[in-house]
C-alpha cells in the first residue's frame, strides 16, 4: 500500500483520503487510528506535565476557583489552561460554551430538557446532567442546527 | 446576561406590551364603543401602563447565573410585584371600585401571567424536542457510517 503526501494551498481543506478496492478490516483499523489521532488534544496538566486526551473522550470542561478541570467519564484531569483557551481549542471538535464556567462536548449529549428561567438541562453520555444557561442556548441551537 | 442585553430585551418587551394594549383597546372600543375617539390621555395611559407592566421584569435581571432556587424566588417576586403594581395603577386609573372588581383584575393578571409562562414553556419544550431529534438523527447517522466502515 502506498502512503503519499500531497501539498495543498492554504485555502483548501485538509483531508485524509484512503483509496481502496474494497473496505477491509485492515483499512477500517487504519481509519480508526487516524480518526483517534486527529482528535487528540494536548493539555498542560498538573506539574507542567503534558497530557494528551482524545476530544471524543471529554464530556465537559469546568472552571472552578480559576482552575480548569477536564471531565472524561469517571476521570477528572486538572489542566493549566484558561477556559477560553480550551474553548478555542475544542470548538472544532463540537464543543460549545454552556455557561460562564462550563464547556460541553455536544457529541456527548444524550438528551436535553427545559429548565426554569430559559435554561436547559443536558443529560451527558455518562448519566451526569449539566446546565446550559439562557445566554448560551442560541449557541447550542446553532450547533444542532435548530 | 449583561445589563445592556437585558435592557434591549426589556425595551422590546415594553413596546410589545404597549402594542398589545393598543390592539386590545382598538378591538374593544370597535365592538363596544364605536363612537370612541382616541384621546391624548388614553395614549399616555397606554404608555404608562406598558411601562409599569414591564418595569418589574428588572427583578429577573441577574449578572451572575442564578441557582434554580434563586430563579424560582425571582419569578415569584416578579409576579407578586407585578400584581401589586397593576392593582395600584388600577386604583389610580379607577379600573375598580369594589374588592370583587380588584380581585377580578388580580385574577386577570394571574391568567395573563400563566398564559405567557405557558407559551414560553411550550416554546422551550419544542426547542428541546428539536434538539433531541437532531441528536437522535446524528446518532443514527453515526451508526450507519460505522456499519459501512467509513468515519467522518
Amino acid at each position: 500500500m502506498n502512503i503519499r503526501f500531497e501539498k495543498i494551498s492554504p485555502q483548501e481543506q485538509e483531508e485524509i483520503l484512503v483509496r481502496s478496492q474494497e473496505m477491509t478490516t485492515e483499512i477500517v483499523h487504519i481509519m480508526h487510528l487516524l480518526d483517534d489521532a486527529v482528535s487528540v488534544v494536548k493539555f498542560c496538566g498538573a506539574g507542567n506535565k503534558a497530557v494528551q486526551i482524545s476530544a471524543k473522550d471529554i464530556l465537559y470542561v469546568e472552571s472552578v476557583d480559576n482552575k480548569s478541570f477536564v471531565y472524561c467519564g469517571d476521570e477528572v484531569i486538572e489542566v493549566k489552561h484558561k477556559l477560553y483557551e480550551i474553548e478555542s481549542e475544542l470548538q472544532r471538535h463540537g464543543f460549545f460554551r454552556a455557561s460562564k464556567s462550563l464547556i460541553i462536548n455536544s457529541n456527548a449529549i444524550k438528551r436535553v430538557s427545559p429548565e426554569l428561567s430559559g435554561r436547559f438541562r443536558a443529560l451527558m453520555s455518562n448519566g451526569e446532567t449539566v446546565i446550559v444557561s439562557r445566554k448560551y442556548v442560541p449557541v447550542m441551537k446553532d450547533i444542532f442546527g435548530v | 446576561m449583561k445589563f445592556w442585553d437585558f435592557f434591549k430585551a426589556w425595551l422590546t418587551l415594553y413596546f410589545v406590551i404597549a402594542s398589545g394594549i393598543f390592539f386590545v383597546r382598538a378591538v374593544y372600543t370597535m365592538i363596544f364603543y364605536p363612537e370612541y375617539v382616541l384621546t391624548n390621555q388614553a395614549v399616555l395611559h397606554t404608555f404608562v401602563l406598558a411601562l409599569v407592566a414591564s418595569l418589574p421584569s428588572f427583578i429577573l435581571f441577574s449578572n451572575n447565573e442564578d441557582s434554580i432556587f434563586n430563579a424560582k424566588a425571582r419569578l415569584i417576586t416578579h409576579f407578586v410585584v407585578l400584581e401589586g403594581v397593576m392593582l395600584l395603577l388600577g386604583g389610580w386609573l379607577e379600573w375598580y371600585e369594589t374588592f370583587v372588581q380588584a380581585l377580578g383584575i388580580a385574577l386577570t393578571v394571574l391568567v395573563v401571567y400563566a398564559i405567557t409562562m405557558g407559551i414560553s414553556w411550550l416554546n422551550m419544550i419544542k426547542t428541546a424536542d428539536d434538539i433531541n431529534k437532531a441528536i437522535e438523527k446524528r446518532n443514527n447517522d453515526a451508526d450507519k457510517i460505522d456499519q459501512k466502515g467509513n468515519r467522518e
